[in-house]
């Protein structure tokens, strides 16, 4: 049973630390695919739950450290959004373990490769995304 | 829609672990994959020409490159798009080397994940839109945050090319640490003499203005247009009309304030300047320690100056100013020794560091450059150094390797031989790192000229009985534990960023490592360049370096910020917000998340301005209306690389 | 820190520098490590330097990689399978003996 894990990760931190985990040759698992956005506040909440509509099992948002944003202020942005969508997740009774935001800085390649690593690790104690795989409206699935 | 696809073997770094050939093959079940291909190198000029003339030869309107990460080539291929004549914006770059290839061990999974990628790389090219750069103006003026010889030599090199350059330094005269030694390696030169010509230029270029004895506080804005709040604290003197004629710290009655720059080992006044060459050579009251302004009694300084240059109701100024470029120069700090009870450096007044002892061997130091032990003042008739205190160390210190050290200890070794050669000086150290230009010539004298005692071993522990300095050491090459005895300890104590790079990275929203230095943009190719554009970085606030790395590195920088301040104009990134006008319900939301107040209301719609935008994203993922959108990270395009991905 | 503790050591010889009875050894505990990296662990196990160890742990407290030369001579004494009959040690020994040594020998003494 292998998870699938999309990963959001900001330009200037998290992307350039999974870089650095690519050019120090550390390993973590194949299921994690990332998507590169300019900063982590860039993650609209309608692209999290996309992902689970088609067949994510688990979304990680990564960014930089509070404080060291590249824009300032984004990742303060980020941090509430997320916190309100775990609400969301809790009320719509889904798994809120299958969502995580991590803070990771361009320096902390092993940071990233652990922290996909432990991901996966939750992620599949939780099993697949059965329940929100494939949920549409009749609206929605006529506008695919 | 027309798309090509390459995808790039990157020698074996890529094709080692993933099948190149399947994934060009695969890629093209969508119809709308007109061509796909592999190469070795994609990036080199053979690689580029193929692109080049695919785009002409199936009139490709789109490209998808799966090779290295964006942050690698992704300029490199959107000046070749350009070249072919596609706009420069219909590329997009799969990463399957970093993020793929050498992050996962089996080939097939490697392979699977990449092929993904690179259809997720294809749905976003589907949906990019041709996008066309703007403009920005340039400020033609410079920060440099630092003082030292790094800032020093940067503010030259800049105004020499003809810029305004404002250099703010935190202590009351520039010079930095470089003012503080006695003499520099290979070539023992005297410290002072080299720089205070330097500092004198500075302080004399037309170009270049000063701001000692100050502090910046806040920076807004982005390269070509940053605005900064400079405090300048009050000095409590006139710098128009003080002479420097030092009448007022004769008189100055409250003379037992530890100098900073003496490393405590002296006394100053509290007016003072901080040493005999201080450029400016204008002195500033320590308000904290100055009788007046304590107890309101006193004022002696203001009776004997005779311009009237004392001011003791001067407040700080504050002001602000525009620049197009920002360099940081805060240099570096000698670490605290407190984890290291075992060299007993709080105990013993005869056990100091390599920087004190450079202001004991300096003839303008606290002993007029005799070299006396602090406890009695005698002759010190053998002194032990001990190397990397602190440094190399993953459980109490710093886990680098501090650089300076093995050249400065050898260049103490040799001075205090040259003045005492019946001094006996024995050096514990683990390894001798000589790497620079005559340094290994010179370390080598120290051993065969002057006959100084190299250990490879340690010292395990210290204690001060007597008057003697005893203490458990291990002779690796004997083999043996032995013990030894010292009348002086020389530690060559790790260094560490300044304590204001931290709170200076914030404010220019510039990434540190985990140890507080500046990150440079990248570690082989761009050494002098943050990641954050129109920042750069200049001497030890980038990592440790000696004298002449750090004069390379300071030019170094100031050519990168002469290059942005020569422009009259700099391209913008067009991947900047855009509102459909038609969606707007004017909540102004977006208005408000903005960091660079780029949004504004323009009847009753957003309107976001190109030139300032900086393309993070905020506006558009919190737009109620789905009215905001980023350019090149359109909702559409994420949500269809989220599509690609989890199928 | 992927490393292993013994492939951390970079032989400064801090930990035999802060050896209260290294003087004494046979084999310093920087030497312990050495072997032990180069494979060549019954060497180690056959020195008499491990039985000298008193566990104070300034070693570890000293090392700048967080290697542990202690634990490495605590676990080549458990391999030896040796024991101390205190019956055969002297009432001077006994009664002179370091607390720690007492601690280093706990199990190994009978």
């Amino acid at each position: 049973m292998s998870v699938k894990i999309v990963a959001f990760c900001c330009n200037w931190c998290s992307y350039a630390g999974a870089d650095l985990a690519g050019t120090s040759r550390l390993n973590y698992p194949a299921q994690v695919k990332i998507i590169r956005v300019p900063c982590s506040c860039r993650v609209d909440v309608q692209f999290i739950l996309r992902a689970f509509v088609r067949g994510a099992d688990g979304v990680i948002v990564c960014g930089c450290h509070l404080g060291d944003c590249h824009y300032s202020t984004g990742n303060y942005h980020a941090e509430g959004r997320l916190t309100q969508l775990f609400s969301l997740l809790d009320f719509m009774g889904f798994e809120r373990e299958r969502v995580h935001l991590e803070w990771i800085s361009a320096a902390e390649g092993a940071k990233f490769a652990a922290t996909m690593d432990a991901f996966v690790t939750q992620v599949s104690a939780l099993g697949k995304n059965e329940r929100y795989r494939n949920m549409y409206t009749k609206a929605g699935a006529q506008n695919e | 829609m027309r798309i090509g696809v390459f995808v790039c073997h990157c020698g074996s770094n890529i094709k080692a672990t993933i099948d190149a050939e399947y994934i060009a093959a695969q890629v093209q079940q969508d119809a709308k994959v007109v061509h796909a291909a592999e190469y070795p190198y994609l990036c080199a000029e053979g690689g580029q020409q193929k692109i080049i003339n695919a785009v002409r030869e199936y009139q490709l309107t789109g490209v998808v490159i799966c090779a290295c990460s964006p942050r690698m080539h992704e300029n490199t291929f959107r000046k070749t798009a350009a070249k072919a004549g596609l706009n420069p914006y219909q590329i997009e770059i799969a990463n399957i080397r970093e993020q793929c290839s050498w992050v996962h061990k089996n080939k097939d999974a490697a392979t699977g994940k990449a092929l993904k990628l690179a259809k997720a790389a294809i749905a976003r090219v589907k949906l990019a839109l041709p996008l066309f750069a703007g403009e920005s103006a340039v400020t033609k003026r410079a920060l440099v945050i630092g003082g030292g010889i790094a800032g020093i030599q940067t503010a030259l090199d800049i105004a020499e090319a003809g810029f305004a350059v404002d250099l703010v330094e935190s202590t009351p005269s520039i010079g930095g640490k470089m003012a503080q030694l006695d003499k520099t390696f290979p070539t023992l030169d005297c410290a002072a003499c080299i720089l205070t010509p330097k500092m004198v230029d500075a302080a004399a270029h037309e170009k270049i203005t000063l701001h000692t004895y100050s502090e910046v506080e806040e920076v807004e804005g982005f390269v070509g247009n940053f605005t900064a709040t400079i405090r300048k604290k009050a000095r409590s003197v006139d710098m128009k009309k003080c002479t420097g004629c030092g009448a007022c710290w004769e008189k100055c009655p409250s003379k037992r304030i530890p100098s900073e720059f003496d490393c405590g080992l002296a006394n100053r006044t509290a007016i003072y300047t901080p040493f005999a060459q201080a450029v400016p050579n204008v002195p500033v009251i320590d308000r904290a320690t100055c009788i007046k302004f304590k107890n309101g009694r006193c004022g002696l300084c203001a009776d004997v100056c005779q311009p009237a240059a004392i001011d003791f109701t001067q407040e700080d100024a504050v002001f602000t100013q525009e620049y197009g470029v920002i360099i940081a120069a805060t240099g570096y700090q000698v670490f605290s020794l407190d984890a290291y009870g075992e060299y007993a450096y709080h105990d013993s007044k005869n056990v100091i560091t390599s920087l004190e002892l450079e202001r004991l061997m300096n003839a303008a130091g606290p002993t007029g450059g005799k070299l006396q032990r602090p406890s009695d003042g005698k002759a010190p008739k053998k002194i032990t150094f001990i190397q990397c205190v602190g440094s190399r160390d993953i459980t109490r210190g710093k886990p680098y390797c501090s650089k300076i050290c093995c050249m400065y200890t050898a260049k103490h070794a040799i001075a205090i031989k040259e003045k005492y050669p019946e001094a006996e000086i024995e050096i514990f150290y683990i390894d001798v790192r000589t790497p620079g230009k005559g340094f290994d010539e010179f370390y080598r004298r120290a051993v065969e000229v002057y006959g100084v005692r190299y250990i490879k071993g340690q010292v395990g522990k210290i204690a001060e009985m007597n008057g003697i300095l005893h203490m458990q050491a291990v002779d690796l090459l004997e083999n043996k534990r032995f013990d030894t005895t010292a009348d002086m300890v020389v530690l060559a104590a790790a260094i560490e960023p300044s304590p204001g790079a931290k709170p200076l990275a914030q404010m220019l929203a510039t990434p540190m490592d985990t140890l507080r230095f500046f990150s440079e943009a990248h570690p082989k190719l761009r050494p002098v360049e943050s990641a954050t554009a129109g920042i750069f970085l200049s001497g030890v606030c980038h990592g440790p370096k000696d004298i002449p790395e750090t004069v390379a590195q300071a030019s170094a920088a100031a050519c990168k910020a002469i290059g942005v301040l020569a422009k009259d104009k700099l391209i913008t990134n067009p991947c900047v917000a855009k509102v459909n006008d038609k969606k707007c319900t004017g909540c102004g939301r977006c208005i408000d998340v903005c960091p660079y107040k780029a949004i504004s209301l323009e009847s009753n719609a957003a309107e976001a301005n190109p030139a300032l935008c900086q393309g993070c994203g905020g506006c558009a993922s919190l737009c109620p209306s789905n009215a905001m959108d980023l350019n090149g990270f359109t909702h559409k395009q994420v949500l269809a690389e989220v599509d690609a991905l989890c199928r | 820190m992927w490393k292993t503790m013994i492939e951390r050591c970079m032989q400064c010889g801090r930990c035999s520098a802060a050896c209260p009875v290294a003087p004494f050894m046979d084999m310093p505990p920087h030497k312990w490590v050495y072997y032990a990296r180069n494979g060549e662990g019954e060497r180690v196990q056959n020195a008499g330097a491990i039985w000298q160890c008193l566990s104070c742990f300034c070693c570890e407290a000293r090392c700048p990689r967080g290697v542990k030369p202690a634990q490495l001579a605590e676990e080549k004494r458990a391999l030896s399978n040796k024991v101390v009959l205190l019956e055969s040690l002297s009432e001077h020994v006994i009664e002179n003996m370091p607390q720690q040594l007492l601690v280093a020998a706990l199990r190994k003494a009978r």
